[in-house]
């Protein structure tokens, strides 16, 4: 057995989830090298959980709070951060898109954008039908923008599945908001972030 | 409504009760806290990013739907808020490599010397090597071993599938071992 085997299968045995739980026990009652390595994962395991929690002053949920009330009330300003070279990357954006329409201006229907929405759909569906555990791994996604833009780069064709899913399983009016989403993480890459996700919506 | 489950807040908040809300961030804003913390290593860091949680996190809850726990939702946001947190600091050239506030001083300035003494060799030996593993093992460990997610909840929030996650976290322990050991605070 390989080592590194030998390692997931201790590891996935000290959290209850090995597949051959018993197997693993008994062969740990004949090799020590492996009850060694139980047991220094083990420790590992404590040491870690064993971490001491910073205190978190009463000022915290104060601030939360007052964040929210703001958000109710319309006040909060947009934590999209739109700067000069973000602006740069939409007139960029814009022109390699062949479109007319100013930075901040909002896609219309015809915007190239939703014409890749349906491609991106039947992307997802053939997807989705080959492995039905996929979509739920991309459902929370739509809580975090942020994590999509830190994405682009390193994979961005997850970026496409996410906008995609949000479309999809949250029907049509919110199909609108997922463009609307798209517009918003646009907005906030960087020029090469962009060209990224340019390349990558055109193969679609 | 301190009891509450999480979801039956979620659904007082979403229709205008703040206070339900406040139970929410007062239950679980000390593992976010801690959890930010252990990824980008700054006290005062952690709670800007968890307080961002919190606050995006409310900006949808009308839009979440309870397929998961709720705090699968909550650890997702605050993991892709540390990683983006990590990411600009790497751009301007600050290595964030882990905790640089150290928990001992809080105990030392609550009058317990002695605690804190404790505190610092362990949590040295242990915040060092934690400090030595890449974002992507610190994660899963902190996670896992530190929140106590399962394998399926930690895939949602890393967004990988059950398989990755154990085979991840398996790697993880191991890097985590070999580096206690290279620091002399693992004898096994």
């Amino acid at each position: 057995m390989k080592d590194e085997h030998v390692t997931e299968e201790l590891s996935a045995y000290l959290d209850g989830v090995a597949r051959d739980p018993d197997g693993i026990r008994r062969h740990m009652e004949e090799c020590a090298e492996c009850r060694q390595r139980h047991a220094a994962l083990s420790e590992v395991v404590a040491r870690v959980g064993s971490l001491e929690a910073p205190e978190v002053g009463a000022s915290f949920r104060a601030g939360v709070m007052s964040s929210v009330s703001e958000l109710r009330c319309g006040r909060r300003v947009s934590w999209l951060r739109v700067g000069f070279a973000t602006v740069a990357a939409l007139v960029v954006l814009a022109a390699l898109s062949g479109l007319a329409w100013l930075p901040g201006a909002r896609p219309s229907g015809g915007h190239y954008l939703a014409l890749r929405h349906t491609g991106l759909m039947a992307e997802l569906e053939r997807r989705a039908s080959a492995a039905p555990g996929y979509l739920e791994w991309v459902a929370l996604d739509a809580t975090g923008e942020d994590f999509l833009t830190a994405q682009v780069v390193d994979d961005a064709e997850e970026l496409i599945d996410v906008v995609a899913w949000a479309s999809w399983f949250e029907a049509l009016a919110e199909a609108v908001d997922a463009e609307q989403e798209l517009d918003a993480l646009v907005g906030a890459l960087d020029e090469e972030e962009t060209a990224a996700l340019k390349r990558l919506l055109d193969e679609y | 409504m301190n009891t509450s489950p999480d979801w039956e807040l979620v659904s007082h908040a979403v229709a205008g009760d703040d206070a339900a809300f406040a139970t929410i961030v007062r239950r679980h804003e000390r593992s976010v806290v801690h959890f930010c913390f252990r990824m980008v290593g700054s006290r005062e860091d952690a709670e800007d990013l968890a307080q961002e949680s919190f606050i995006r996190l409310y900006a949808r809850l009308g839009r979440l739907r309870p397929r998961a726990k709720f705090t699968t939702y909550l650890f997702a946001v605050a993991r892709n808020l540390s990683l983006n947190f990590v990411r600009d600091q790497r751009r301007r050239g600050r290595d964030v490599t882990g905790p640089l506030d150290r928990v001992s001083e809080q105990a030392s300035a609550r009058g317990r010397p002695d605690r804190a003494a404790q505190l610092d060799e362990a949590a040295a030996l242990i915040e060092r090597a934690l400090a030595g593993l890449s974002t992507e093992h610190r994660e899963v460990l902190l996670l896992r071993d530190l929140q106590g997610f399962e394998y399926a909840a930690i895939g949602r929030i890393i967004r990988r599938g059950p398989g990755t996650v154990k085979s991840r976290l398996a790697r993880a322990r191991d890097a985590l071992r070999r580096r206690l050991t290279e620091l002399g605070g693992l004898e096994l």
